[in-house]
Formats: structure tokens, C-alpha cells, sequence
């Protein structure tokens, strides 16, 4: 994913370093606060670790190896600003000793291994992982995956990068001036060779790291992981994972409202009449049998305008979720209470 | 006189002749060790790469007297014209100019054209070739690799001298542009490097980050190595692909660890010397006649090649 120059246009480099300046800024202003005056040397060695961890060939199918980033282990051992000050230190170096990388595509380079990656990365490992304990099977799956994704969408920004190339410029003659691939070849490379290799190795390297490193030092996670023994939590906090989509669900009922017609089988009587030219008996007969307490989700009493639909749909999808709440709840107990009874016997 | 499974306990491998012996071990070891010797020649290659450059860099040769922020300035003019640039003749022109300064600075020059070009910029070329080909860059064909209706394609697969061209161009800006920064390397400290960074209002804190980066990269370079080295010889058997896969992912673990008390040490070693947060520089260079004379001849030469990139 190293980018030399050559493939990219000045005025896609250029753009590269007006976003990284303030990234950079940001990135230092954070890390300076959070490290205090160790910052230099634990920044320096986490340059040099990232440096070296590109370098480190993990074996793959096939007696191939490949290397990996390492942005993301940074960024969830650290927190992301500090990877980025870490990622962008290597990729210098590299660039300005090793010729891996570009001088002019540095500021991309940054842009895609120095904040895509591990920002997004680090932020998909925190949704997964949540408040789990570092170490525990969800918080190591977290790893993989923020790792695999982390890499995964730097490459795509690496691909659509490249594949803009051909569309801004062109010679005289429509020959492409920098890189000759177009989107349509660039991101089905680039994705399937970073989804295939690349990206299982980042996250098994990540995993595997981050299952060492909470086994023999867990105290280098301190900052970044949720205490162990958080105190009492609010039923909110207990139950966030399952309350916030259903609360969005919630909130997205009245999308029904844009949908015209209706769904494929769940025609009222009117419908059928209206496609059929006549209600079939039994139907006819059955519709009578049950009357909805809220029927077409509204209630009589807010009106047929928009407010009344929107209120409707609403109030349906919450007492529709507590009631199911409610029987699963009674449910849970029931079973639960078998199993504990047993138990203690 | 003896077999091995007459020995019973002692493996076949240890009772075969020395030579016969050795070359087993390598050829069954090379299949599962692959990744082994790949990361320990990286890490060689870091090694030998800044002993390579410390060679060179101490010369006091041409490019090597003159202030190392008018060749920063310089070379990066250099590399955004060569980034702008799109005539094959000028790029061909600005891709001597390195090796001349090599040349003149002390350099081995076939060892510099070696490094450069024989490495990153023919793997770009040959990577762009299939895009430069009829396959993406139609035009009037100026030879086939497959005639007109060859494996089902109508009118062929050919290169055409627009594909070609930028297939070239390619090649010619990554190579510039990794001959300009090995050239900045090879002929200036990395200590003198970052004070002239520095000195171009590079944050402190970023200035000191690289340089100490830079310094405890070869402190890392030699544990790693040491791991690589002691996990090739033990290696013998067959290994499964997770083992060799968690025996990297824990040694890089272990070289973050490792680096994260180095840290804590080194910080605690700073702080007995009296670091109060800001590093201080020893080397305070003064931009002199010479770098004059430097600045100006290559701002003849980038005015030359501009109007060269401009003429009918």
C-alpha cells in the first residue's frame, strides 16, 4: 500500500499534505496531552516498533508470507492519534531510506495508513468489543476485525486513489500521465488481494498481539480499555448494545409512511377487491373475526394528518417491542429458573 | 556400518555424511522457514542500509560539504518538477542528474544505479505494463504480442507508443524520485537531516521523535533479529502455519513491550541528564559560499529543464 511517486498526480499528493498538516497538528496536540513529557521516547520507540513490524513477514497458504501494518495494534494499544504520530514517523523514515513509499506521496500514504486505518480501525474494534474485558474471545475478535476492515479501507482509499489517476489526467492525446488503471481495475485488485492475504494477516497478527500483550503486560492497555470493575452501571449502560438499535428501529418506523402501496400479502380486503374484482368468501368471513386495537398502526384519537400517522407508527412500534420484550422477558425467567433450580440441587 | 533404524533413538538426519547432512536440513527447513529468512534479510537489509549510508555520508565529498537545507530545497524542487513533468526527455535528463552528483560526491555509481533502478522503479514498469498496453491505451500499434484475433481479442494485444510512453513515465518518476531522497540520505547524517528540518520550522517534538525514532530503530532491529535468529535454528520438523503465525504476531507483541519499558527507561535517562522537555541540537550549520554557488547552478539546471518541458 506504499505509494511511490510516479503513480499519483501533484494536484492528488498536493491535497494529500493540506489534509495531513492539520491531522499531524491535531495528532501531536492530542498525543502531548495524553503522554505528558514521556511522549518523545514512548512516541519514538512506537515509530521504531512500526517501522519494524512492517517488516516482519507472517506466513500465508502456500509457503508465501506477507507483512502486515500494524497501524490498528498501535492505534488500540495506544489510541489512534498516538498511531498516527507513530505510522507517520515510520512511513519518513521509510520513504526517505528505504525508498518505500514516495516523497511526494507521503501525505497520502499518511492519509491512508496514518488516519484511515487506524481510526477506523480502532473505532470498529471499540464497537465490537464495547466494555468486554482485553483479552476476552469478543475483545480479541474485535481485534481481528478492526485490524482486517482497518486495512481493508485504507486499501480502498488506496484504490480510489489510483483510479482517478486515468479520469483527471490525460495527455494531448487521452494517454493517461500518471497511473494507468482505471477504478473499475484498481479497486477489484487492490480489494481482493488486501481482503484475501493481507487483511487476514493484519488481523491475526492484531489478534494474536493483543492476546500476548494482556496475558503478559495488561497494564499497557490502561487508557484505552474500560476499567474492569466499573462501579454500579445504569440499566441504560447495562443494556446499551441491545437499546440503541432498537430505539433507532423505533425511531424509523414512520419510514413505512414514505413506502406507497403494500407489502407483497398483507392486502386488506379493500385491496383485494380492488386487484381481484371480488373478496374471496372464507377471507371475507375471516377479516370480520379480528379487529386491530390500533388498526393500519394509528389511533383514532391523533387524527389521520401526518402527526397522527408519524405519532401511530411510533406508539405501534413501542408497544409492539414491549409487548415482545415482555414474553421473551417471561420467557427468559421461566427457563432460567428451571436450569438454576437444578443447579443448586 | 551402521543405519539409523539400527540406532533407533538417534534421527536419520544426525548419521547422514555432514555434507549430505546440511543440505537436507536447508532444502526441508527453506520450505517452512520462508518467512523467517524473509523478516531477518529485512531486518539485515536495515542494518546494512545504514551501514552502507554511514560509509558514504562521512565522505567530504561534493554533495557532502554543502548545507543540507539548500539540499532539501533543491531536491525537492527537483521532485515536484519530475512529479509535473511529462516529457521523456526531460525526465530522462533529470534522471542523469542524480547519478552525476553521485558520481561526483564519491559514490559507487554502478552500486547507486543498481539500488535505484533495478529495484522499485523496473517492478513499477513492469507492474504498469498490462495497463499501458491495447488492453487500456489504444493508438497506432508499434509492435504485437498477440496478432489481431489471437485468444479471442479482435484487434489484438499490442503496445502503442502513447502505452509505452507512460508506462516509461512511470518508471522515470519513481526512479527520480528515489534517486534524489537515497542521494539526500547518502550524502547527509540523519542527525544533519532533521536539524535542517528543524531549522525549516519543523516542530521540536517532531524533530526529536524522528531522531530518536531513528536512533532506537537498530535497538529494536537487533531484538528482533535475535528472535528471528534463535526461532531459524530451533526450527527443525514440520511446523504448523498457526504455530509460525502466533510465533510472529507474539514477537511483535513482545517488541512492543520491549519498546514500551525501553521508553520508560530511556525517558528516566533523559530526565537524570536534565531534559526539562526540550531537546537541544549541537550542530549549528551556517549556509556558505559554497552552498551559494550549489543553489544557483541548480536553479540553472530546473530553469533549463522547465524550458526544456515547455518547447514545441
Amino acid at each position: 500500500m506504499h505509494i511511490p511517486d510516479g503513480y499519483l498526480g501533484p494536484q492528488t499528493t498536493i491535497p494529500g499534505f493540506a489534509v495531513m498538516v492539520p491531522a499531524w497538528a491535531v495528532a501531536f496536540k492530542k498525543v502531548k496531552a495524553k503522554l505528558e513529557r514521556k511522549n518523545i521516547p514512548t512516541l519514538a520507540l512506537c515509530s521504531a516498533f512500526s517501522f519494524l513490524v512492517m517488516m516482519f513477514n507472517v506466513p500465508v497458504a502456500g509457503g508465501s508470507s506477507a507483512h502486515a501494518v500494524g497501524a490498528v495494534l498501535i492505534a488500540i494499544l495506544l489510541g489512534p492519534w498516538a498511531a498516527t504520530v507513530s505510522v507517520s514517523t515510520a512511513l519518513l523514515i521509510q520513504a526517505l531510506i528505504f525508498g518505500d513509499g514516495g516523497i511526494l506521496s507521503y501525505g497520502i500514504n499518511c492519509l491512508n495508513m496514518a488516519v484511515v486505518m487506524p481510526f477506523t480501525g480502532y473505532y470498529l474494534y471499540k464497537l465490537i468489543a464495547g466494555k468486554s474485558k482485553i483479552g476476552s474471545s469478543r475483545n480479541i475478535a474485535a481485534s481481528f476485525f478492526g485490524s482486517y476492515f482497518g486495512l481493508n479501507i485504507a486499501a480502498f482509499c488506496a484504490s480510489v486513489e489510483f483510479g482517478i489517476q486515468p479520469l483527471l489526467f490525460q495527455d494531448a492525446a487521452g494517454h493517461p500521465l500518471y497511473c494507468p488503471y482505471p477504478l473499475s481495475v484498481s479497486i477489484p485488485s487492490m480489494l481482493f488481494a488486501h481482503g484475501m492475504v493481507a487483511g487476514p494477516i493484519e488481523g491475526i497478527l492484531a489478534a494474536a498481539a493483543v492476546t500476548y500483550i494482556a496475558r503478559v503486560t495488561p497494564q499497557i492497555f490502561s487508557g484505552n480499555a474500560a476499567p474492569e470493575s466499573a462501579g454500579p452501571v445504569s440499566f441504560f449502560q447495562r443494556y446499551r448494545n441491545i437499546l440503541i438499535p432498537i430505539i433507532a428501529m423505533i425511531v424509523l418506523t414512520p419510514l413505512g409512511l414514505i413506502a406507497s402501496g403494500t407489502a407483497w400479502g398483507e392486502w386488506g380486503t379493500d385491496e383485494i377487491k380492488d386487484a381481484l374484482g371480488y373478496v374471496p368468501q372464507g377471507l371475507a368471513s375471516l377479516s370480520d373475526q379480528w379487529n386491530a386495537l390500533m388498526p393500519d398502526y394509528s389511533l383514532p384519537a391523533l387524527g389521520d394528518g401526518t402527526f397522527g400517522s408519524v405519532a401511530g407508527y411510533l406508539l405501534s412500534a413501542f408497544a409492539g417491542i414491549l409487548l415482545i420484550s415482555a414474553l421473551i422477558f417471561l420467557m427468559s425467567r421461566l427457563v432460567t429458573k428451571g436450569r438454576k433450580g437444578t443447579g443448586r440441587k | 556400518m551402521h543405519d539409523g533404524k539400527s540406532i533407533g533413538k538417534i534421527p536419520d538426519w544426525l548419521l547422514q555424511s555432514s555434507g549430505e547432512s546440511s543440505n537436507g536440513i536447508e532444502n526441508r527447513s527453506r520450505a517452512k522457514t520462508h518467512f523467517l529468512r524473509r523478516t531477518l534479510k529485512n531486518i539485515a537489509g536495515v542494518l546494512e542500509n545504514e551501514l552502507y549510508c554511514e560509509k558514504y555520508a562521512a565522505k567530504d565529498s561534493f554533495l557532502q560539504i554543502i548545507d543540507p537545507r539548500v539540499k532539501l530545497c533543491i531536491f525537492l524542487a527537483f521532485l515536484v518538477f519530475g512529479g509535473m513533468a511529462g516529457k521523456l526527455a526531460v525526465l530522462t535528463v533529470l534522471a542523469a542528474v542524480p547519478i552525476v552528483y553521485a558520481g561526483l560526491s564519491g559514490l559507487a555509481v554502478k552500486d547507486f544505479f543498481r539500488r535505484i533502478w533495478l529495484v522499485v522503479p523496473l517492478a513499477v514498469f513492469i507492474v504498469s505494463l498490462p495497463g499501458t498496453s491495447s488492453l487500456l491505451i489504444r493508438g497506432r500499434p508499434l509492435f504485437y504480442l498477440l496478432p489481431p484475433g489471437g485468444l479471442g481479442l479482435k484487434e489484438g494485444l499490442y503496445f502503442s507508443a502513447g502505452g509505452l510512453g507512460t508506462a516509461f513515465r512511470l518508471m522515470l518518476r519513481t526512479g527520480i524520485s528515489l534517486s534524489f531522497a537515497f542521494l539526500l540520505f547518502l550524502t547527509t547524517k540523519w542527525s544533519k537531516i532533521t536539524a535542517g528540518l528543524a531549522s525549516m520550522h519543523l516542530p521540536p517534538l517532531v524533530v526529536s521523535i524522528l531522531n530518536m525514532a531513528y536512533r532506537y530503530l537498530f535497538l529494536l532491529a537487533e531484538i528482533a533479529q535475535g528472535m528471528m535468529e534463535a526461532r531459524y535454528l530451533r526450527t527443525t520438523g514440520k511446523l504448523k502455519l498457526s504455530d509460525n503465525r502466533h510465533f510472529m504476531a507474539h514477537s511483535a507483541a513482545y517488541l512492543f513491550v520491549e519498546g514500551h519499558f525501553v521508553s520508560e527507561e530511556v525517558y528516566e535517562a533523559m530526565c537524570c541528564r536534565g531534559y526539562t522537555g526540550n531537546a537541544v541540537g549541537l550542530s549549528a550549520s551556517r549556509i556558505g559560499q559554497k552552498d551559494f554557488i550549489f543553489l544557483t547552478m541548480n536553479a540553472v539546471i530546473l530553469f533549463l529543464l522547465i524550458a526544456g518541458e515547455h518547447l514545441k
